[in-house]
């Protein structure tokens, strides 16, 4: 029997160093080559090159998610930056308005924060959803404030923020697309028009919203009300915007039910609230998808929103 | 505790490890607490559930044994059977039955508002009752001597490998084993070892990859048609048996690492040439308990025709009751029952059938036929399993072949092309994995390899595990059974 333990422990330890050390290799490959194609790495290193343009002071930061990301062109805007990403939420927007101010130093003049339908909604928001590129957020965000929010154990996350390549594969084999990005802006070069528009409207509304849709998650709120409130005491302007969206899915909000005048109701009226939802609702052309702007939906309205700002 | 979770994987190297460090003597209670232990991660009180079976089937079974009338070994039987079946009824069926009474009494304009218990389903439950419940059935008909030391007979009851989800052992199988001296053994152990590994892989790489393509489609079915809908099932189908069997395979091979040999639960039940051979290939501990406790009790085939057919559709209606207390499950059960049934009924026309098309002088093309009628009928079935309700189930039954259009297919499901093409490939691994299994033993295929080989396939396998995994620690379905 002893001879037996031997040859498993001298073997298993042998395959194990094997495993760890070629797992290591691949996560760092993974780390050094594709990690830093992807759209949030790139972001951030094009906002550290660009920031040493601004002489620390910016006039319009829009934070959002990807209704932000695609719609708000900087270039058509004066003084402006998109510093939005894919599926962010209030708890992670509140953490980046922190770190621009405290960290990169940078004065901002007004936050332009979004405030659509699904903003707030639970599905979206779910735990397991929040701080998605885990790297990005632990350079400046402590790894147990994090395991909080997502209600992890901080070892799980720190294996995972140690170890990105966990669960990759796909990402790998797709290839990280290199969109442009510019001021932080994405250019969107998809097409709506010719899709079909209400199928496609359907799957995008059941990613937002629940089966009984509830439109305020708790937390998420709760986060956008102390950056309302780190604003205030740093003397930053706030303004809520509500992004264009296709005729196909305000379709599907109306017939869930969701009541968004019962929405609108809940957020805080001290601040301006510039709405354009209905913007395009008869130019499907101006859309990349049912409730994204394409390259041309978001020149478009940048320019109707350099105009806005400008008025108000 | 779940197999697939951290916790798991730190709990089961330190049970290993001390296992084989102490006498053979304790581990009976190194099992007993870690089993409790790994039970009570998931909801501590519940426990005292398992103890009250363990007990009364503890003495119940003492008492049978002991027990000169049959009236009074039946007596100690019924208070087994009872206090099972009893708790199982309360916490799994009672709300169905008392909301289907509802529903059925509001039909007849008759309101009635009955009570609803408001519990958790103990996870697991359905798999220990009706292990516990073989045992004092087998004492009842003389089979096997009830076990005199209540630790002992505790650990099986409890033993962890296989207490959430199964195999649904025999005490005349386990138990003794917990009396074996147990030594270490490096090639039990490597193949415990590699078992589990290709369990993980089916949880993890295969099981919970496709959960979330089957998850966009079956929870908003009504979105869906055509494709998406026949890809959706065709995916669960591999999910529930990557799911099902990859739990199996990691509590058998973590039980075979401590020297246990607990029963095959899966042989590729895919392959089936019929559906009743589906059944002899599928969850095999379950199908087993329910050919020998309630099939052949109510008489199995030695019957007349009428009552041969009635049996059989008294055991899968039960056998859809047992899986979940839904009508969904029901109507699966039915299906199954219906299909057998129908299968023996068919036979002579379909052999009437290959012989005049002369189809049968080719016996691979034959074999083929069948495999893929028996897979479509069984896939169909598995619609009602995984539905939210039976108007779900109907929807996608009847849409399934309506706008069969392959355009944004990947939109409509919510994924990218990547995810649709991983999906189907490591599904296409898995049966090639599966065709040589048919065919030899995949440790025997692999043990003429050379070292090096060998050791890289595991490797590949564990990357695949840590690269395609989807680690959102989803919970094996056959938990909620």
């Amino acid at each position: 029997m002893k001879e037996h333990k031997r040859k498993f422990v001298k073997r298993g330890t042998l395959f194990l160093l094997i495993t760890i050390i070629t797992t290591l290799l691949i996560n760092q490959a993974y780390i050094s080559s594709i990690l830093p194609q992807k759209q949030v790495f790139r972001k951030e290193a094009a906002w550290q090159v660009d920031k040493e343009q601004l002489d620390n002071t910016l006039q319009y930061a829009f934070f959002g998610d990807s209704h932000t990301l695609y719609a708000t062109n900087p270039n058509f805007i004066n003084n402006s930056y998109n510093f939005a990403s894919t599926a962010e939420g209030y708890i992670e927007t509140y953490y980046k308005v922190r770190k621009i101010v405290e960290i990169d130093n940078i004065q901002l003049q007004t936050i332009i924060l979004e405030v659509d339908p699904h903003t707030f909604s639970t599905l979206p928001r779910a735990n397991e959803g929040l701080f998605r590129n885990l790297r990005y957020y632990t350079s400046f965000i402590p790894l147990k404030d994090i395991a909080k929010h997502k209600e992890q154990s901080v070892i799980s996350l720190a294996i995972e923020n140690t170890l990105p390549i966990i669960g990759k594969g796909d990402e790998i084999l797709s290839q990280v697309v290199s969109s442009d990005i510019d001021k932080g802006w994405i250019k969107s070069k998809k097409t709506f028009e010719d899709k079909d528009k209400e199928k496609i409207a359907h799957t995008q509304y059941k990613r937002h919203f629940t089966e009984k849709p509830q439109l305020i998650h708790q937390k998420t709120f709760t986060y956008f009300q102390e950056l309302l409130k780190f604003a205030q005491t740093n003397d930053i302007n706030v303004i809520l915007i509500t992004y264009p969206l296709s005729q196909e899915y305000l379709d599907q909000l109306q017939e869930n039910n969701i009541d968004l005048d019962a929405f609108y109701a809940t957020l805080p009226s001290t601040y301006p609230l510039l709405e354009y939802q209905n913007l395009f609702v008869n130019n499907p052309e101006y859309f990349g998808d049912a409730d994204h702007l394409n390259e041309f939906g978001a020149e478009k309205f940048s320019k109707q929103l350099q105009t806005d700002l400008t008025l108000s | 505790m779940l197999f697939n979770s951290l916790h798991f994987l730190i709990f089961f190297p330190i049970v290993l490890l001390i296992y084989f460090t102490i006498a053979h003597k304790y581990r009976w209670i190194l099992l007993l607490l870690s089993s409790y232990y790994f039970y009570m991660s998931w909801k501590p009180e519940y426990i005292i559930l398992i103890m009250i079976s363990t007990l009364i089937d503890y003495i119940a079974g003492i008492q049978i044994h002991k027990s000169v009338t049959k009236a009074r070994k039946k007596r100690f039987l019924i208070l087994s059977l009872f206090t099972n079946l009893g708790l199982l009824f309360a916490f799994k069926y009672f709300n169905f039955f008392s909301e289907s009474t509802r529903a059925l009494l509001q039909h007849f304009a008759i309101p009635l508002d009955p009570m609803t218990l408001k519990v958790l389903l103990p996870v697991g439950i359905s798999f220990y009752t009706f292990q516990t419940l073989s045992y004092t059935i087998d004492i009842y008909r003389g089979k096997l001597k009830p076990q005199r030391h209540l630790g002992i007979f505790a650990v099986y009851v409890a033993f962890f490998p296989q207490l959430v989800a199964g195999p649904i052992e025999r005490a005349k199988n386990l138990l003794p084993q917990f009396l074996e001296k147990h030594n270490f053994d490096y090639k039990r152990a490597t193949d415990g070892l590699k078992l589990m590994l290709w369990g993980f892989f089916k949880k993890i790489v295969i099981a919970d990859r496709l959960a979330v393509l089957v998850n966009t489609v079956y929870n908003d079915p009504t979105g869906f048609t055509g494709i998406p809908l026949i890809l959706a099932t065709v995916f669960f189908a591999f999910q529930i048996y990557c799911d099902f069997s990859g739990y199996s395979d990691i509590a058998i091979g973590s039980a075979q690492m401590m020297g246990f040999k607990l029963m095959d639960n899966f042989k590729r039940p895919y392959f089936s040439r019929s559906v009743s051979e589906f059944w002899k290939r599928w969850h095999i501990s379950l199908s087993t308990w329910f050919r020998d406790y309630i099939y052949i009790p109510l008489g199995g085939n030695k019957v007349s025709k009428p009552r041969w057919h009635l049996n059989i559709a008294i055991v899968f209606l039960l056998s859809g009751l047992w899986h979940g207390a839904s009508w969904t499950f029901v109507v699966w059960g039915a299906i199954h029952g219906a299909l057998l049934i129908f299968e023996r009924l068919a036979k002579p026309i379909k052999d009437k059938l290959f012989t005049s098309t002369r189809i049968i002088k080719l016996p691979k093309l034959t074999h083929l036929l069948e495999i893929a009628f028996t897979f479509s009928v069984v896939t169909i079935a598995w619609i009602f399993f995984r539905a939210n309700s039976i108007t779900d189930a109907w929807y996608i039954l009847t849409h399934l072949f309506t706008n069969l259009s392959l355009a944004q297919l990947n939109v409509q499901m919510g994924a990218k092309w990547i995810s649709l093409i991983v999906a189907v490939g490591v599904i296409a691994f898995m049966e090639l994995v599966h065709v040589i299994q048919e065919h030899k033993s995949i440790r025997q295929f692999m043990s003429n390899k050379p070292l090096l080989l060998r050791w890289a396939v595991y490797l590949a396998i564990i990357l695949a595990i840590i690269i395609f995994g989807v680690f959102n620690q989803t919970p094996f379905i056959y938990f909620q059974f």
